[in-house]
This record gives structure tokens, sequence and C-alpha cells, in this order.
């Protein structure tokens, strides 16, 4: 993780010292609702009336991401972005104790549009709300532990990794502090259509069960805050923001 | 505000707008417990894993359930004997199947320390000798003749051809003659029968589904009907016992049981989980008559006798890490009962399903251990077996035992896709549970019984 974490600053960095660019840290909390997978926690906790703390439904995720944001246009940016995500259910009973975990590898292209620069001669906002749309692809790691122990399907530990794809759309605004670095919180939904994680009930539940199903519609909402590293600038396209020349009213 | 800023707010908020309602609903929690609306009267016929099971399920869920059992014990198919100290011989249901299942959890939360990895070598008779497995996959003199059953044996999930019996497949894959003792244990005992009856298409259907593991368990010093009354001990203290059922009118909205001794019930729903074996009898008498495709399954699907004999010696015979003794021809498997349990208990349980069982069902008791004794003896010819052996046995024929009258179910010729139908509610009243409504693959087993009552108490509360 350190070496792809490296290699990808040492890349993008040498790729667009020389043009309008930002290298983006972000770390941010999400609401993932995963409806089927949910839902077989949902048959888990069922046919486990003896579990006094029942199992969570997978829904807080934590999300690590690194992006890289390239002016296409006045206004229009690629923001090319890499993100961890984990979700976590878990709970502790007598003797026994169970998570579940979801990893989510996800890789996006997304398109940031500032709106509000669009038509104007001057573009220098302190704050620049943009709207984001985009897509990619996933690889989902599902992990079921029992008693610390990865939970098996038919003797084999469930270790598996599925493929996905994605869609989204956010909100958000670049907030200028300096000339080096912006910060970005922005609003990020993904929804993935056909997530299929295979043997997720027999690794859970230890059956595929009635109306369950291992395939399932994933939403995510994100809360992100980015920290966005100026690697180079063009004047032309973007020039360095100003502060606004109109006075304030004095009261 | 002017024209150009309110559109490009509206531009900013758009997507928003009309990804949230999709979000929102996704995110609606319970899915599955929303939709348990049923809160009204349940009768539970039979108080086996999946009677006992599916009765705590249902009053969880604010169902007023009143549960019969025609015998004066609990448990059904799980028996256990305790009349030698130090240790709880399992009469009927024993091994906990794999570690991923609803049985293994309720084990692990109740009793951790009791789980035992069945201990012990398998060891197969062959040719009059007691091998291990890797001499039947790798001696040169059996020219690979174990390595194919074995095989043979691994690859059923996959069986790529038509209806015919275990037997004709055997055949048609030219197994080893030598092998077929060892692949009817192996195969046919172990699902309750034998190879002739045991049908490739039910049994590929089985074998497909099959997910917990093959990493048995026992409980060292429990028995399982010991776990079901530490685990659901108020819902076994409301079952009423010598309650056997004679008939089940469903005619009007709600259904009416009447018991042997003339007593009536009536309740919304009622939930049957009595042995299959019960069902195919005609013990009890449907108002109207159960539909035909119900009656076809019913008769479709098989369940036979099956015997454990239980024989205790003064000294074991048998080298000190062994687990099974696969191949007799009159008993197909034997074990070390004690294993892992109590070393010092020398007991050995003969264990005979199907054709087999019939035949010593037949013979007097001397007779059967007196046949038991002379294979045992041939297995071990140096043993000294019948000097060894103290007289003390248990002999447990569950076709003899009143209100079961049979082992377990099993994948019989034709049978495929029967369990479903065997399972289906009817006008949503009558719902089925019980091993032998296990269509997920777990047929025969307490984990797929209880399998069976998590899906019928969910068609009940949703219904």
């Amino acid at each position: 993780m350190k070496k792809i974490l490296i290699i990808s600053l040492f890349v993008v960095y040498n790729l667009n010292v020389k043009s309008q660019n930002y290298l983006n840290l972000y770390l941010g909390y999400g609401i993932t609702a995963p409806k089927e997978l949910n839902k077989s926690i949902e048959a888990y906790n069922y046919a486990r009336p003896w579990l006094t703390n029942k199992q969570p439904l997978l829904q807080n995720t934590l999300t690590l991401g690194l992006g890289y944001t390239g002016i296409l246009a006045r206004g229009l940016f690629i923001s090319p972005e890499f993100q961890y995500n984990v979700s976590q259910s878990a709970a502790t009973n007598t003797n026994f104790t169970s998570s579940i975990e979801m990893h989510w590898w996800r890789g996006n292209v997304n398109l940031d549009i500032y709106p509000l620069e669009f038509g104007l001669d001057s573009v220098g906002f302190m704050f620049r709300p943009f709207v984001r749309v985009g897509g990619g692809a996933s690889a989902i790691l599902p992990r079921i532990y029992f008693n610390d122990s990865l939970a098996t399907v038919n003797d084999e530990e469930y270790t598996p990794h599925f493929w996905t794809y994605q869609f989204s759309s956010g909100i958000g605004c670049r907030i200028y502090l300096n000339r080096i670095i912006d910060i970005m919180p922005f609003v990020q939904y993904n929804f993935q259509p056909n997530v299929d994680v295979e043997d997720y009930n027999l690794a859970l539940h230890g059956t595929a069960g009635p109306g369950l199903s291992n395939i399932s519609k994933v939403s995510n909402l994100q809360f992100l805050l980015s920290v966005s590293f100026k690697l180079g600038r063009s004047k032309e396209l973007l020039p360095e923001p100003t502060k606004s020349k109109v006075k304030k009213k004095k009261k | 505000m002017n024209r150009r800023i309110l559109l490009k707010q509206l531009m900013m908020g758009l997507p928003a707008a009309a990804l949230l309602p999709s979000f929102l609903n996704s995110c609606a929690k319970e899915v599955l417990l929303e939709n348990f609306k049923f809160k009204g009267s349940v009768l539970v016929i039979g108080a086996g894993a999946s009677g006992i099971y599916a009765a705590n399920l249902l009053r969880n869920y604010g169902a007023q359930v009143t549960q019969l059992e025609a015998r004066s014990v609990i448990g059904g198919r799980m028996l256990a004997n305790n009349s030698i100290p130090g240790i709880k011989i399992e009469l009927g249901a024993e091994e906990i199947h794999g570690k991923r299942s609803i049985l293994y959890d309720l084990a692990q939360f109740n009793l951790p320390e009791s789980l035992l990895p069945i201990p012990g070598d398998d060891y197969y008779f062959l040719e009059n000798q007691l091998r291990s497995k890797n001499f039947l996959i790798e001696s040169a003199s059996l020219e690979g003749a174990g390595a194919t059953m074995f095989q043979i044996i691994d690859s059923f999930a996959s069986y790529p051809g038509g209806a015919q019996s275990v037997t004709q497949y055997l055949a048609e894959k030219q197994l080893d003659v030598r092998f077929l003792e060892i692949a009817n244990a192996l195969i046919g005992n172990e699902y309750g029968s034998d190879n002739g009856k045991i049908g490739m298409l039910a049994l590929k259907e089985a074998e497909e589904g099959y997910s917990s593991g093959e990493e048995g368990q026992i409980l060292k010093d429990k028995s399982l009907v010991e776990l079901f009354e530490i685990a659901f001990q108020s819902d076994i203290n409301q079952i009423k016992l010598n309650k056997p059922v004679e008939s089940i009118n469903y005619e009007g909205t709600q259904v009416m049981v009447t018991t042997e001794n003339g007593e009536s019930f009536t309740a919304d729903k009622i939930l049957i989980t009595v042995p299959l074996s019960i069902l195919k009898n005609n013990s009890i008498t449907f108002v109207p008559p159960l539909a035909a495709d119900k009656l076809d399954a019913i008769n479709t699907i098989k369940m036979e006798n099956g015997f454990k004999i239980i024989l205790q010696f003064n000294a074991p015979f048998w080298e000190g890490n062994t687990g099974s003794i696969i191949g007799g021809t009159k008993v197909p498997e034997y074990w070390v009962t004690g294993a892992g349990k109590n070393e010092n208990s020398n007991l050995i349980t003969a264990f005979v399903m199907g054709e087999k069982a019939e035949y010593l069902s037949g013979l007097s008791e001397a007779q059967l251990i007196t046949e038991i004794l002379e294979e045992l003896a041939l297995i071990y010819p140096t043993g000294n077996v019948s000097g060894k052996y103290n007289g003390m046995n248990i002999i447990q024929n569950w076709g003899n035992e009143p209100y079961i009258e049979g082992a377990y179910s099993y994948p019989s010729l034709g049978s495929e896709g029967k369990r479903s139908i065997l399972a289906a509610p009817i006008n949503n009243k009558i719902y089925f549970a019980g091993e032998a409504t296990n269509f997920n693959g777990h047929l025969a087993t307490v984990h797929g019984a209880m399998e069976s009552a998590y899906r019928a108490t969910k068609e009940i509360l949703e219904a």
C-alpha cells in the first residue's frame, strides 16, 4: 500500500508538474446501503435468536482516497481517483464474536464542472462550487470472521474478491487557501447497480436460504474532505484566485 | 438572483436531487423483518430439532405457539443414552456437519468448550485387511482404483448424466468391484440407504447445495438434546408431550387438529415437522386430502430403517488412532464411540442403514450381536473380539421407534426437485419443516432441519 502511494505520487507529479493540476488526498465518512447483503445479516440475526447482541447492518464506511484533478477547459476538470473504503459490522457476545468487513477498492474517473466559472472573464474565486459526475470500477473483498477466524464455505476460507462498476455524482467546493494548497469538502454519491458477492450467504448464514440473494444494489453517500496540492498552473486557463474587489458595505 | 445564477444553482442541485430518492429507498432498514406481520396462533406438530427451533423463532416474533409432541420425550431423532458414566452416547443424530451452519453456531455460542473435531483416522476394510485412505489412493497394487473411487465421490456435484442409481453409475465408471462395499458405506449408507436406491440426479442436487463443510464436530461431554435444552429451555417447557396427531382439518378459516386421544386444538396456521415416514404411512389424515403433487413428493422421497448398535469391550482391539472402520459387508461403518469423549469407555458403534438395517431388524438381539462380533473378528482377526466383549450393548432401531419409524430421508431415485414441493405451504395455513423438506442440500442433518424451520417460520410470519 505504501509503495503504491509513493509511486502514484511520483508519477502524478512528474506527468503534471507543468500543467494546471492538483493532487488530492482525502478522507471521509460514508453511509453505505447494500440492500441484499444487509437482508442476509437480518436473516442471520433472525435465525440466531440466542445472540444477545445482534449483528449490525453494514452501513458506516470509512474512506481514504488519492485523486488527481487536471483542467480540460475553463470550468471543466477531469478527476481520476482511487479510493479505499471499508465497512464493518461487528458484534460481541459471550463466547462468540462476529465481524463482517467489506473492503472496497474503487477506481473512478470524474468530470468536475465549475458552473460559476462559465462565461466569465475572470475566474478568480476564493470559493468555487462544483458538480461532479463520473464512473468506474471497484474490487470488493468481503471478509467474515467468527471468533477471529475466517468464515468457511465447504471448509475453504472465504477470501474472495469480486469486480463491479459504479456511477458517481457529487457536489462540493474548492476553497483556496494559498498558492499550493486548496481544501475541498464534497459530498459524493456512488451507485453500484450489480454487486454479486458470490457465496456471501453461505459464508455468513450457513445456507443460501429462501429469499436471500448474493446480488445487491449498493448505494454509498460519502462526506469527504480533500486536501489538494497544486502541481502546476496555467495562467491562461485558470488564473490565480483573487479576492473580490467589491468593497463590503459598512454598516 | 438573476437567471444565470439561478440556472447555475439548479445545475448544481439537479444530480443530487435525482439520485436522492433511490438512495433513501436503499437505506431502508430491516427489510426482512418489515414483512413479518403475522401475530396469530400457530400449532407446531413435533418437537425434534426443527419443531423446537421453529417454536422459538415464532414466539420471538409475536406468534402464539402451541407445540404438540407425539412421544413422551422431546428431541425426535436426537436421542442420547446416559447409562454409561462419563459419556453421552448419541443414539440418533450425532455429528455437527461442518463448521458453517446454524447448529454449529448454536453449539459455539452455548457449549464452546464441548465442541470437538471428530477424532481419529478412517480405516477401510479391503480384501480382508484394514487400509488407510492413503494406501487406497497410492498403492500400486490397486492400480489407481482407490483414487478413482474418491474422485467419483468428490465429483457428484458435477454429475453430467441422466437418471440412474449410484450403483449403475459406478458400474458405468467401471469402479473396481473390490471397492463396492466401501463405496456403499461412503455413499449409500451415509445417506441413509444403499447405493442401489440413491438416485444420481437427487444426489447431485444434494451435493451441489451442500456448503457446511466436511470437518465434522461432536459434543464431547453433552448430547445434542442437551444443547437444545440449554438453548431453548423456555420453549421446551411449553411442549405438550404424548399428543400424537391423528387428523388435520384445514377446511375452515382455522386449522383444527385432533389427537389420537381425542383432544382438539385450533390455530390460524399449523407447522408440521413430523418425520417423513409419518406422512408416508398416512398416520395423519388431512381434510381435505393433500394434493397429488404433495403426495407424489411424499411417496418419491424415501426414508428407511436405520440402526445404531453400541457394543462395549473390556479393552480395545483397535489401533489407538482409529476413528471409523469403513466397508464391512454386514455393517458398512463402525466407529470408536468414545474417541475424544472417554477413551476408556471401549465402545464401538455399528452404523447400519437401508437394506442391511432391514436384514438386521429381522434378527434376534443375540443373533444381531453375534453377526456384528463375527464381522469385527474378521476385521481384527488377532483382536480376540469375542473375548473382549463384556456383554453390554445398546441397540437403537429407528425403524421400530414409535412416531419416527425410520432414520432420515435420502436422495432416492426420482426425488430430485421433490423436496421443495414437499416443503411448499398449503393455502397459507399448512407449513412443512424437518430435514426431509430441506432443499438446499442439507437434508438428513440437524442443521438442515433447523434451516427448514427458519424457512417455514419466515413463510408463516410473512403470510
